[in-house]
């Protein structure tokens, strides 16, 4: 056996922890990697076959190991692998970087991973990461996000938005506690309804994204026991959800969802989708993800999805519960027009990427269609409030 | 050398339901030899020697074998939802073969077997030429010559499951041409043969991976009038694979099948060597084994470089005590007829010789050190020479020094019952 097995673990982990960088960690930080106000470079080197191979199996969720340079930092044992649901794209593969993968204990700026999303399902290439500064302005965790032209083996392979993934790291500072995460896969159109006494529909709905070993029973049975409580609680008593779901957090991320003509999201045309769940004791919150269908269009109905979601239909069937909702739209609307807000993020953000968008070949729309998704951004910022205002009368 | 834990011969019958099998297979042999040719009739029949056998004349016979096995998983710390698995869910069964083996002219051996239900059915199919005692010449689709526990066969094992190192590093069966016999009054074996690996996608085509094998056995007991006896045999093994390029390194396993190490990318050789030794006494036996296994990987930098080799490296010590014992032919008294208590220790790690960081990514230089031990205890317990019931418990322990792995390195313990009928 190798001597290098007496070494003490945590010192080893430590030394490799430190020996990972090429260039002292200290002077970056998280901040800094998701500075939005900046166009970063992130360069990546694997080997060519790799390369070629993850484009061919693009649907495939392999991993193959790279080393990752930002900032001048060179991150190395980092693993890559093509990512994304609709998104997927051969030409201009969604990349989701690990740190953890080869290393449990590994961590890049205190990172176990970061997206890089290929922003083909949206030509105006800043819905998403403008969504995110939304409701991280009136205080829904959501990711942090930065563009980032992005060059594999000294090529550019297009412009990314770098993209804090949700998991075990950005949940337990976002509500300052230990819990179980969890990814909701969208498989059918499900609308929170009850899925039944075994725990199998719950795991194949909620992929759980923990570290650690997990019983199926101790996973899923609190999931099932929510969706019985949305399905079964007794009218004018819908508040007792809130011992199995955030309400709270739920009625304040769907006040920005609706107002931001979400079509995709909790209450979406298909279903649920594209949100987490971090369960901490018994009660879940809930965490967006993925807004790039935000924006979709100024008269959008704010109350499309609801009827059809038992979750929605019976939240808001609930007077203090609508009230909430009502009250969340109002500060949502109120953060977007507050010094035009919304306007200027979009301007600001198009004119940051603009150059690195128009060269990057690998886009799934036309550089026309660019320009156009930026004018619809902005008609969306000046109009949407007062259709929305509409839609609230009934309300209230 | 292949030992059996049941003995070929047979003596008085175990009871009506042997003798009501028995009864009914010399009788459908019976009508099976009435409808030979009259010309073979007078050298041919049918008789019971452990299993229905047909005798076609001197020197040729047929056997007919089947076996089947099936495990209960009674226990399986590594997988949280174990304890609430169903009575169906924790039942398997391993093997479900069937064959035919057998001699022909007193020169052609041959077997042919198969696993019922499987995709890849086909085990062994070979043939066996006798042109002296010290050279035969088979051809067919058999065990590489290399690992004393691979090629004892899965019916005859003393462990539910082979040591990692063995089933991890060692090659199974694969199609190839192989020269082999005795020399030095049988205190010498040897066996040497070149192999197709994977030859069922692959034979005859420009892009076959081929391995050289080469095994030498020295008995030097004397067993009789000659050396050779089972009592003490030492071992020692090469191998020399083509390696295509790509993620097929050696990978290592838990027990119950859970992946520790993955593959590496890999190029070029795989040179893999071994060497073991059996003893073999009335009441007790012991074995060892060791096994290194070195591939290059030419070309697998994450910049095209190449990286050092990965070697692979495990072995393992088991001993067997029979407390009751079969004694040659005869077993022991009813109830227990023969009971054996097992024990093996092995060991199974991964790595390389680069400098720098160790990584375990697959593309890494330096291969960061992985490994597994496991200690195993068992119960083989014989009621008859068809039957056995055996019981393993394992415990397992990671080795990651440097924290590499999320799993943690806390023991966990699996244990699974066996019950095997062969014949």
């Amino acid at each position: 056996m190798s001597p290098a097995f007496s070494i003490p673990r945590h010192a080893a982990a430590l030394a490799l922890l430190l020996a990972s960088f090429t260039v002292p960690a200290s002077a970056q930080t998280q901040a800094d990697l998701f500075d939005d106000t900046a166009l970063h470079t992130v360069e990546i080197v694997m080997h060519s076959r790799d390369w070629s191979d993850l484009h061919a199996n693009f649907r495939s969720n392999d991993h193959y190991p790279c080393d990752v340079i930002w900032n001048g930092l060179r991150m190395r044992n980092v693993a890559v692998r093509s990512r994304g649901n609709g998104s997927r794209y051969e030409a201009k593969p969604g990349l989701e970087l690990s740190f953890d993968y080869y290393a449990s204990q590994q961590r890049f700026l205190g990172l176990r991973g970061l997206v890089l999303d290929n922003l083909v399902t949206d030509p105006s290439m800043i819905r998403e990461s403008t969504a995110m500064a939304l409701m991280r302005r009136v205080g829904v965790p959501a990711t942090r996000e930065a563009p980032a032209r992005v060059f594999v083996n000294g090529a550019y392979a297009g412009l990314y938005m770098m993209v804090e993934p949700v998991d075990t790291v950005f949940a337990q500072k976002a509500f300052e506690q230990p819990g179980l995460l969890f990814e909701y896969r969208w498989t059918y159109p499900f609308f929170a309804t009850f899925p039944g006494e075994s725990l199998d529909p719950y795991a194949v709905l909620f992929e759980s994204r923990n570290l650690g070993v997990h019983s199926t029973a101790e996973l899923y049975t609190p999931m099932r026991e929510l969706f019985r409580m949305i399905n079964e609680a007794p009218e004018g008593a819908f508040g007792q959800v809130d011992r199995y779901l955030d309400l709270t957090g739920l009625v304040r991320t769907l006040g920005a969802s609706t107002f931001m003509a979400e079509w995709d999201g909790v209450f979406g045309y298909d279903g649920m989708n594209n949100f987490y769940l971090y369960r901490t004791g018994e009660q879940a919150h809930l965490i967006p993800w993925d807004r790039d269908q935000a924006f979709h269009a100024v008269d959008y109905p704010l109350l499309a999805g609801v009827d059809q979601n038992v979750l929605g239909r019976r939240l808001l069937e609930d007077a203090a519960l609508r009230a909430a909702f009502v009250q969340a739209v109002t500060e949502v609307m109120a953060a977007a027009q507050s010094d035009t807000w919304l306007e200027r993020e979009f301007t600001r953000q198009y004119t940051l990427i603009r150059d690195a968008a128009l060269a990057d070949t690998f886009k799934l729309s036309t550089n026309d269609q660019f320009e156009q998704a930026f004018t619809e951004l902005i008609a969306f910022a000046r109009q949407r409030p007062s259709f929305v205002l509409g839609e609230l009368a009934p309300l209230r | 050398m292949q030992r059996r834990a049941v003995p070929r011969t047979t003596r008085a019958g175990f009871g009506p339901i042997t003798t009501f099998v028995k009864k009914g297979t010399q009788i459908l042999l019976a009508l099976l030899a009435l409808g030979a040719s009259p010309a073979l009739a007078q050298e041919t029949g049918a008789t019971w020697d452990n299993r229905p056998t047909f005798l076609l004349g001197d020197g040729s016979r047929i056997e007919i074998h089947a076996r089947l096995q099936s495990d209960y998983l009674v226990r399986n710390e590594a997988d949280p939802d174990a304890a609430s698995l169903s009575f169906d869910d924790r039942l398997s069964l391993p093997r479900k073969r069937v064959g035919v083996e057998g001699m022909l002219f007193d020169r052609v051996a041959f077997q042919v077997e198969g696993e019922v239900g499987d995709t890849q059915p086909w085990r062994d199919v070979f043939a066996d030429v006798k042109i002296n005692r010290a050279l035969h010449v088979r051809a067919g689709r058999f065990k590489v010559p290399f690992s004393l526990e691979q090629l004892t066969s899965g019916t005859d094992l003393d462990f539910i499951a082979r040591a990692s190192a063995v089933s991890d590093l060692s090659p199974s069966r694969d199609i190839g041409v192989m020269a082999h016999g005795r020399l030095a009054d049988r205190a010498l074996k040897y066996e040497a043969g070149v192999f197709e690996v994977d030859a069922s996608s692959r034979l005859w085509k420009s892009d076959a991976v081929r391995t050289l094998a080469g095994r030498v056995t020295i008995a030097p007991l004397a067993d009789g009038k000659s050396r050779g006896s089972d009592a003490l045999e030492i071992s020692a093994a090469l191998l020399r694979t083509d390696v295509p390029e790509g993620r097929g390194g050696p990978s290592g396993h838990l027990v119950m099948g859970d992946t520790f190490f993955r593959s590496m990318f890999v190029s070029g050789t795989r040179t893999r060597v071994g060497a073991s030794v059996a003893w073999n006494a009335a009441r007790a036996s012991l074995r060892a084994e060791v096994i290194r296994s070195m591939d290059t990987r030419l070309g697998q930098g994450i910049d095209g470089s190449d990286l050092s080799n990965l070697v692979s490296t495990g072995g393992y010590v088991a001993g067997l005590w029979h407390l009751a014992a079969h004694d040659g032919h005869r077993y022991g008294h009813a109830p227990l007829r023969a009971l054996d208590l097992t024990a093996r220790f092995d060991r199974l790690s991964f790595g390389s010789a680069g400098g720098g960081e160790a990584f375990l990514n697959p593309r890494a230089d330096h291969v960061a050190p992985i490994g597994k031990d496991a200690w195993t205890l068992g119960v083989n317990w014989h009621p008859n020479r068809w039957v056995k019931v055996q019981a393993n418990t394992v415990r397992e322990q990671i080795v990651d020094p440097l924290a590499l792995l999320p799993i943690g390195t806390t023991p966990f313990w699996s244990t699974v019952l066996r019950f095997q009928v062969a014949m």
